[in-house]
């Protein structure tokens, strides 16, 4: 029990390397003991889910983190920034839980669904495992360094996935997505490096994120808040917000700088899209949560209109584009945009029923945009075609997977009932209900449901219903229903859309108290 | 001191040189026996020796303090270096060598000389010849591969090296002339308020970018990347270069000017430009040599950095210079493989056949050019970073951030071109041009790839091993 978090974190990437001896001849090898490490990775979490202390009222964030593991890692004596000190330090609050828990779930559906990966099979599910343990790394880490080191890590495996096993135009979309991630990544290198210098634990300076979001600064340290350092006449910490917010939300992404996304989604194949949309962006969001909300609570008062209104942006942009689109993949990935977009406006509200709606879209569209990926990739299989305009009527030539898609296509415009309106509601809440910035941002972000409600149900509406319809050519020989392992991936899904959608404190009961705790640290920076 | 004492003292200094002493007599050594025998292990094993020798002396180093009459001075920053330097030199016994290999071991073996007095100088005649002693055996060294293009480059080198040669030795003049003293130990910033003595000193420190391709004294560097036979590339792109940007810090810590000082802001803004140049160069290259010759300009303004300051920097220096030099061998040992199986350099054309663990190891030291984690490079970039930041606190010189955010954007472009590499290897390899004939490479060869790649590795998860 006392090491549960380092075993979810480093199994796959033990697979891995046990996976680098084997000949790849023997190609059915890999990806049984892909599904192997991504089972024991979700079972591990499920003992976690069960011992977790929902009920912990921590007193500081240092109280607030369980299965906490500490043990020193890099000790060198430097000079110049005192000693450099890395932790190997691990731990998970009510935020981080439900994303260890989503990101396992997550990685065995993305395992089953590269069961038909043909070529280069070593290479791929060792990639793919380096990848799942990154992930989770990046949510279980509470060493600055050791987050940053896994936020990167995971780049070079998802550039080799996307370059290697995509599609048409892969290898552009590859270099972007990785362009992107990097330029985003050094800001926060950058702000990592000032945090590191102003923090201190015990009398030395620390990357603990524990000991940041506690404020435990230096004296004469640029980033203390009071010390209001300044640098090139700017106050340093609004600096190292907005450097941070870029950081991220490119991560996350944020119109305007989410173009790598479309495109990345787009061109990886189905699995690498499931985990892309279900984790990758995911991470930026919880990186805002807990970084750039959690060390910087007086300037995330200060912008909340700026950074509200980008979100409202990234709703209405994202859904209108998705609206645009005739590419199925395209489409889901806009609706990604929009729906970060909701986080984002969560998260700026500053009250705990908006931090709470902005965690639960969080987990929900963790299982909302992989299912859609996987609904594209059903049809792309059948057809090597994606347009939405090729394809009519397809409901009465396949009934199951003309449900399934209905089944999320209302989860992703947020029918009550299903996950992803509690979500949307609660930051909505957020939104209306909170004072530090107008209303009129919170109408809008209204409006972008209606929009997701136009473009899912147009989509249906051309695709699923009419008379049967395919154009001349596209392929259609192969136009079956689902099979019965696409089942198996899609039942679970929708399962848990369906249970989080009716009751939804199966993931609040876990985040509550962290959240009301943050939510009152917060407050004391209100005017 | 009467001249008596003067050589009791010479002779008893004597013990502090026996490194230098033991690669010269190598060398001679290596001369006399390549007349008589032509044997390429023979050769080898008289290199080897006479290196082992100079590292254990090397490591044995316990004495500090300035010998010879004050012409040198050991510290404990350059008897480090000696060793890395040494070190990096060894390394070349992995490439294999067909022709003219007594010339070159005996040319390896005196610039390597020359490096080592170079670090210590503390006399400014030592410091020029020195750098005169290194020169000469890299044009010659440069002339190496016989083609018609790698004339051009050593021409092209001789000229420059002959010009900056000159500069230097015009400096040295100025400064000794204008300041009255002819070594560095007593030279300070106080001694440098006259326009004449500043000209003298920025004189010098243009001769010294010459040796490690700071700009604008770069343009040689990637014409003999390109052409000059791979084992000495893989030798300038580290010794001389580490060399020359200790002899600078030597020069400017006994100088210590202030960062406001025009001299600095000069230095530093020649570094920005390097880093720059270095950059945009990379981008359109590609010729990988070519473009691992711009990369190197790069990290030549990101070590410049550690040097121009006043702190001693020594651990961050250190440990970018260990990665630097690990690197950089690495990366031209495995063109050196490629080379030699005839597998096409241009990376257009790249052939890729069995070639996964070469080009795995390929990636690694490349994306620890770049500096991402979980590679060694990323901890020297994140040094720098951070010494760049602590820097600007405690200076708050613009000069200083901008350099910060143009090493920070440099990363970014860093990434686009060295990743061209994996990238038409691995993502385009369907759609080649040309197919070459490439024989297998040596099992022994790609264990030894695979070595570079996972020290690189295990520098970044255990830098203790280093600093």
């Amino acid at each position: 029990m006392q090491y549960l978090l380092s075993y979810i974190f480093l199994f796959p990437l033990l697979i891995a390397f046990v996976m680098l001896f084997i000949p790849s001849e023997h190609r059915g090898v890999f990806r049984r003991l892909a599904l192997a490490a991504t089972s024991v990775q979700s079972l591990l979490s499920g003992v976690l889910l069960y011992h977790f202390d929902k009920q912990l009222k921590p007193s500081s964030w240092e109280a607030a983190f369980q299965f906490v593991e500490q043990s020193d890692w890099i000790n060198l004596g430097l000079g110049f920034i005192g000693d450099l000190r890395i932790e190997y330090y691990l731990g998970v609050d009510g935020i981080s839980l439900p994303l260890v828990a989503l990101s396992s779930l997550v990685l065995l559906i993305g395992v089953i669904s590269s069961w038909n990966i043909r070529e280069k099979v070593k290479g791929y599910f060792i990639l793919y495992l380096i990848l799942s343990g990154s992930i989770i790394g990046c949510f279980v880490a509470l060493d600055f360094f050791l987050f940053y080191l896994c936020f990167e890590f995971m780049l070079l495996p998802m550039f080799f996935l996307i370059g290697i096993w995509g599609g048409e135009r892969r290898s552009y979309a590859s270099i972007k997505f990785f362009l992107y991630t990097l330029f985003g990544s050094l800001f926060i290198l950058i702000v990592m490096i000032g945090l590191y210098m102003s923090i201190e634990k015990g009398g030395i300076n620390s990357f603990s994120i524990t000991a940041m979001l506690d404020g435990n600064y230096l004296e004469d340290s640029i980033l203390n808040p009071a010390e209001r350092g300044k640098i090139i006449g700017r106050p340093a910490r609004a600096l190292a917000f907005i450097f941070l917010l870029i950081g991220f939300g490119i991560k996350l992404p944020l119109v305007p700088v989410h173009t790598w996304l479309p495109d990345a989604h787009v061109e990886a194949p189905t699995p690498i899209s499931v985990v892309l949309a279900g984790l990758l962006l995911k991470i930026g969001a919880y990186g805002l949560f807990r970084i750039l909300y959690g060390v910087f609570p007086d300037m995330a008062v200060k912008y909340a209109t700026w950074v509200a209104s980008f979100g409202v942006l990234s709703i209405l942009y994202g859904g209108l584009n998705a609206l645009a689109q005739r590419d199925l993949k395209k489409m889901v990935a806009y609706s990604s945009v929009s729906h970060m977009g909701f986080v984002l406006v969560g998260l700026a509200s500053l009250t705990s029923i908006g931090f709470s709606g902005a965690l639960f879209h969080m987990i929900s569209h963790g299982i909302i945009s992989p299912a859609l990926f996987l609904l594209a990739g059903v049809i792309y299989d059948r057809t090597h075609n994606r347009l939405m305009d090729d394809f009519s009527g397809l409901a009465s030539k396949m009934p199951v997977y003309a449900f399934f898609t209905a089944v999320f296509f209302f989860a992703g415009l947020g029918l009550p009932g299903l996950s992803g309106f509690v979500g949307e509601l609660m930051v909505l809440m957020g939104a209306f209900s909170t004072s530090v910035f107008g209303y009129w941002l919170a109408i809008l972000a209204v409006l972008g449901i209606i929009i997701s409600a136009a473009y899912f149900l147009w989509t249906i509406q051309r695709m699923f219903f009419g008379h049967y319809f395919v154009r001349e050519s596209v392929r259609k020989e192969n136009m079956f229903d689902l099979t019965s392992g696409e089942k198996a991936m899609f039942i679970p899904l929708a399962l848990f859309v369906l249970l989080l959608g009716i009751f939804p404190n199966l993931i609040l009961n876990y985040s509550n108290e962290t959240i009301q705790f943050f939510i009152n640290y917060i407050s004391q920076f209100r005017p | 001191m009467n001249l008596k004492d003067q050589l009791v003292q010479i002779l008893s200094d004597l013990s502090s040189v026996a490194q230098e002493s033991s690669l010269i007599l190598g060398a001679l050594i290596l001369l006399v026996t390549g007349l008589i025998f032509t044997n390429e292990a023979l050769l080898k094993c008289i290199f080897i020796l006479s290196l082992g020798i100079a590292s254990y002396y090397s490591l044995k180093v316990s004495s500090f303090g300035f010998i010879l009459s004050n012409s040198l001075e050991i510290s404990h920053l350059n008897s480090k270096f000696s060793q890395l330097l040494i070190g990096s030199t060894v390394l070349l016994v992995l490439f294999q060598r067909k022709k003219q290999i007594t010339e070159f071991y005996f040319l390896i073996l005196s610039l390597l000389v020359g490096s080592l007095f170079m670090i210590k100088a503390n006399s400014l005649l030592m410091v020029y010849l020195s750098v005169e002693l290194v020169s000469y055996a890299s044009y010659i060294l440069s002339e190496f591969s016989f083609t018609k293009r790698g004339n051009e480059s050593a021409i092209k080198y001789l000229l420059f090296g002959a010009v900056s040669s000159a500069i230097l030795l015009i400096g040295l003049g100025l400064v000794y002339g204008s300041t009255g003293s002819f070594y560095l130990s007593v030279l300070d910033a106080s001694l440098f308020n006259s326009a004449l003595s500043q000209t003298g000193l920025l004189f010098v420190i243009f001769g010294i970018f010459f040796k490690t391709s700071i700009f604008p004294f770069h343009i040689w560097t990637p014409a003999v990347y390109q052409s000059a036979p791979v084992d000495a590339v893989a030798i300038f792109s580290v010794v001389p270069k580490l060399s020359g940007l200790i002899l600078l810090h030597n020069f400017l810590s006994h100088i210590q000017l202030s960062t406001d000082h025009w001299i600095v802001e000069v230095i530093i803004l020649m570094g920005m430009m390097t880093v720059i140049t270095g950059t945009l160069g990379a981008i359109k290259q590609s010729d990988t040599r070519r473009m691992i010759a711009f990369g190197s300009i790069g990290h030549s303004g990101f070590l410049f950095v550690f040097v121009i300051s006043n702190q001693l920097l020594m651990d961050a220096f250190w440990f970018y210079s260990v990665t630097y030099a690990i690197m950089s061998m690495g990366a031209f040992y495995i063109i050196h493989c490629f080379e030699a199986n005839s597998i096409e350099r241009n990376s257009q054309y790249a052939f890729i056949n069995n070639q996964v663990l070469m080009l795995v190891s390929f990636t690694f030291i490349l994306i620890s050019l770049v500096g991402i984690p979980p590679l060694s490079g990323f901890t020297a970039k994140f040094f720098l970073f951070s010494y760049l930041w602590d820097w600007y606190q405690s200076s708050q010189s613009h000069l200083v951030l901008s350099y910060l955010l143009i090493s920070v954007f440099a990363t970014v472009a860093a990434l686009f071109y060295y990743l061209r590499i994996p990238y038409f290897y691995f993502l385009q390899s369907n759609i080649m041009k040309k197919e070459v004939k490439s024989t297998e490479i040596a099992l022994s060869a790609k264990i030894i790839a695979t070595l570079f790649g996972v020290i690189l590795l295990l520098l970044f998860f255990v830098p203790q091993l280093v600093v």
